[in-house]
Order: C-alpha cells, then sequence, then structure tokens
C-alpha cells in the first residue's frame, strides 16, 4: 500500500486481488446483494486511490481497508435509505431478481435460517460477526475499525455470536 | 472451567484470537470433552460465511481495472505536467539567475570602462555635442554675413566650441586675413589662440602676420606670438618692420616681441 501511496498506482492490483473476496462477501454478507456488492469493492478501491495520502504505516492495511468498506457500506445505506421513496419499481425488480429467500430455503433450510437470523442483528453486530471471521483481524483491529477497544471488541463479537445463536434457534423452532 | 470462561473461550477460539499455547490448551481439553467440542462445532457455523456461493462476476474485476487504468493515466499524465511545470521551472530558473549575472558582470565592467557612464551623463554628453553641432553650423553661417555685429558674434560663438574641426578654423582664418572690420580680425585672433596647440592653427597665424594691414592686429598678433614664444613668426615680424606703411608703434612692439621671443 506504501508502495501506491508513493505513486505506483498498478500496485493497487495486487492489493484488489488480495482483498476482492473478502469485500465482496462482507458487502454481500450485509445487503444480499451481488450486483451492488460488486460496486461497494469497486467504490473501496477509488476511495482507497482518493484517500490514500491519509494511509500511514501505522496501521495495518486490513484494518484500514476494512475502515473504508464500512464507511462505503453505511454511505450507501443512507443513499438507499433516499432513493428507496423515489423509486419503489426498481426496487421491487431488484428483490425479485436476487436471490429470494425462498429459492434460499429450497437449497439449505440452515443455511437460510442462519441467515434470516443473520439480518436481524443490528447493522453493528453482522459487521462485527463479519469482521470476526478474518483469522487474520484480531480483536484489537476490529476494536481499530469499529472505533473500540480491543476489550469492548472482544465482548462485543462474544454478545453477536451468542445472540445470533438465540435469533437462529427461536427460528428454527418455528 | 466456568462456563461463561469457557463460551467467551469458544468465541476467541473460533475468531482465532487465542495465543498458540491457549489454542493447545483448549484442544487438548476438547478432545476429552466430545460435547464440548460438538458444541464448539456448531457454534463455528453460526460465523457468516464468506465463501459464498454467489461468485464474483468478471465485470467486476473489468470495471476494477478500467478504473485503474484511468487512475494510472491521470497520473502519468499528472507527473507528466508536473515534469514539463519542473522543467520550465528549473529552465525560468536558469535564465533569470544567468539574466541576473550579466546585468551585474555588465554592471560593473560598465563601470570600470565609463566612470561616468551612466545614462544621464550620456544624455548630457548627448546633448553638448549637439549644442556644438548647432554653434559650429551658426559660426559657418554667421560668418558670411554682411554684418560686421553677425560676424563678430560668429566669432564669439567659435571660441566658446570646445572643439573645432577644420572648416571652422579655416573660416577663422579667412576672417583673420580678409575680413573687412579689424575688431572681427582681432575677435578671431582671440578664437583661434584657444586652439593654439594644434599645428595648423599655429601655422595659420603665423602665415597671417605678412597679410595684416591694421596696427592693432598686428600689435595683438605679436603678444600672441610671445605667449607662444613663436620663432618661426620672427621672419615674418622682420619683413613687416621693413615695410615702409607699418604704423611705428606696430614696429616697436614687434621689435620687442622679437626681442622676448628669443
Amino acid at each position: 500500500m506504501l508502495k501506491v501511496k508513493m505513486g505506483d498506482t498498478f500496485r493497487l492490483g495486487l492489493l484488489y486481488e488480495r482483498y476482492k473476496k473478502r469485500l465482496f462477501g462482507f458487502f454481500f454478507q450485509m445487503n444480499r446483494d451481488a450486483s451492488l456488492s460488486e460496486d461497494l469493492v469497486q467504490n473501496v478501491f477509488i476511495r482507497i486511490l482518493k484517500y490514500k495520502h491519509t494511509y500511514t504505516e501505522d496501521s495495518k492495511f486490513v484494518t484500514w481497508v476494512f475502515q473504508i468498506a464500512r464507511n462505503t457500506n453505511y454511505d450507501n445505506y443512507r443513499k438507499d435509505k433516499k432513493n428507496r421513496h423515489q423509486n419503489i419499481d426498481e426496487i421491487e425488480y431488484s428483490v425479485t431478481t436476487s436471490e429470494t429467500i425462498e429459492s434460499e430455503i429450497t437449497k439449505d433450510e440452515n443455511a437460510s435460517t442462519l441467515q434470516l437470523a443473520l439480518n436481524q442483528l443490528s447493522t453493528e453486530k453482522k459487521e462485527l460477526l463479519m469482521l470476526s471471521k478474518f483469522r487474520e483481524l484480531k480483536y484489537k483491529e476490529v476494536g481499530e475499525i469499529m472505533g473500540c477497544s480491543e476489550g469492548t471488541a472482544r465482548t462485543k463479537v462474544h454478545r453477536a455470536l451468542n445472540e445470533l445463536k438465540e435469533v437462529f434457534l427461536t427460528l428454527e423452532k418455528r | 472451567m466456568e462456563r461463561k470462561q469457557f463460551e467467551e473461550l469458544i468465541t476467541d477460539y473460533i475468531t482465532g484470537n487465542c495465543s498458540e499455547q491457549q489454542k493447545q490448551e483448549f484442544e487438548l481439553f476438547l478432545k476429552n470433552n466430545p460435547k464440548a467440542k460438538q458444541e464448539v462445532e456448531e457454534m463455528n457455523l453460526f460465523l457468516p460465511s464468506f465463501d459464498e456461493e454467489v461468485e464474483i462476476t468478471s465485470a467486476m474485476d473489468m470495471k476494477f481495472y478500467a478504473m485503474l487504468n484511468a487512475a494510472e493515466k491521470k497520473n502519468n499524465n499528472l507527473s507528466l505536467l508536473d515534469k514539463v511545470v519542473n522543467v520550465i521551472q528549473a529552465k525560468f530558473t536558469k535564465q533569470l539567475a544567468y539574466t541576473f549575472a550579466i546585468l551585474t558582470v555588465g554592471f560593473f565592467v560598465g563601470n570600470a570602462f565609463n566612470p561616468k557612464g551612466t545614462a544621464a551623463l550620456q544624455t548630457l554628453d548627448l546633448a553638448n555635442s549637439e549644442t556644438e553641432n548647432v554653434r559650429s553650423q551658426l559660426v559657418l553661417t554667421l560668418l558670411d554675413q554682411p554684418s560686421a555685429n553677425k560676424r563678430l558674434q560668429a566669432v564669439n560663438e567659435a571660441s566658446k566650441l570646445s572643439s573645432v574641426t577644420k572648416t571652422i578654423t579655416n573660416a577663422l582664418f579667412s576672417t583673420l586675413n580678409s575680413d573687412t572690420n579689424v575688431n572681427v580680425r582681432l575677435s578671431a585672433i582671440e578664437a583661434l589662440s584657444n586652439y593654439t596647440e594644434i599645428p595648423e592653427v599655429r601655422e595659420g597665424l603665423i602665415a597671417s602676420i605678412i597679410h595684416q594691414k591694421s596696427p592693432m592686429v598686428q600689435i595683438v598678433l605679436a603678444d600672441l606670438m610671445v605667449q607662444l614664444r613663436e620663432k618661426k613668426a620672427v621672419k615674418s615680424f622682420k619683413k613687416l618692420i621693413e615695410e615702409k606703411d607699418v604704423n611705428e608703434s606696430a614696429k616697436q612692439k614687434m621689435q620687442e616681441s622679437i626681442q622676448q621671443i628669443f
């Protein structure tokens, strides 16, 4: 990343290859829209180029990139909230074409229940679980991304995981 | 192990937040507790999976690389622009430095060669030379005037000249030898006496002695020759002394002058 910062823009390709799947997974888990997630991954890299001068050696690249990813997702959510009222037809269309809950159930009931449970969690909890899934992100980095201490991050991740389990079990009983 | 502690350890374990030692100890514990192991495996399922069945399309890669290319191009263009700006700036700075250096050298060289060579002085010199030119023209014009007064004025103007041309001296000699007015001729001597350092002027003055009829002019010329200690004039004076129609006072003056010259 430091080379990208120094003007070696093509090095960004390496970072893209390394992080695109994880970023896509992060966004897809958050919004369940593949096309939108691809756009958001693209937006993350546009922002990386735009704000490359703010990157310092002090922070891990993965921490920095997921901070950008969170912001990108948040900005999109706000924008989406505004647009939702303006373009109902489009929204309906996108819902019917995306992977619907129904089709997911036929594929794998457990997975869809888990997805349903995950969707019932707050955005922050979803993010926490998402970030914790990455082996390279420890509580310290998760805390940095989420803007809290290492200890708080540990407690929050633990609570989010337990809440997901509870919601899942409740849904399964129905 | 307490329940709460165990649950927290599960979270640490599945999220990869255990140290190597903690991990080994926990795995040993799980080996001996199949129920706990099952619980950990179940819990692991709750961590959202990133290896989704939804594949990333090649469109995303294409979009990204198009964006990267555009950014790279922009970056190259910018750096090229920067280079050009840098070159221009360097060139400009060099030019400025050279100009300044040349100016400084010019200033000192100019000062060394021409101590009063300032622009103002040069302008003054130019104005002076123009005045001299005009004065010369005036002298020549006035000397041709029939009025003795004008010719007198011309000779007076001629004596104001700091340097003379051959034309002016010739005109003055012509006045000295042929002007009808004595005062004009006397003034001509006075004017010519300023340029006695010129050999032609001295010779002209000596040659004119013999042509002079007026005792006044003869006396003034005799005085001038004494001043100049001009031995060549003696011959002319002697010739004049021998002439009958020359004024006695003048003869006496010339005699004295011959003696003074020697």
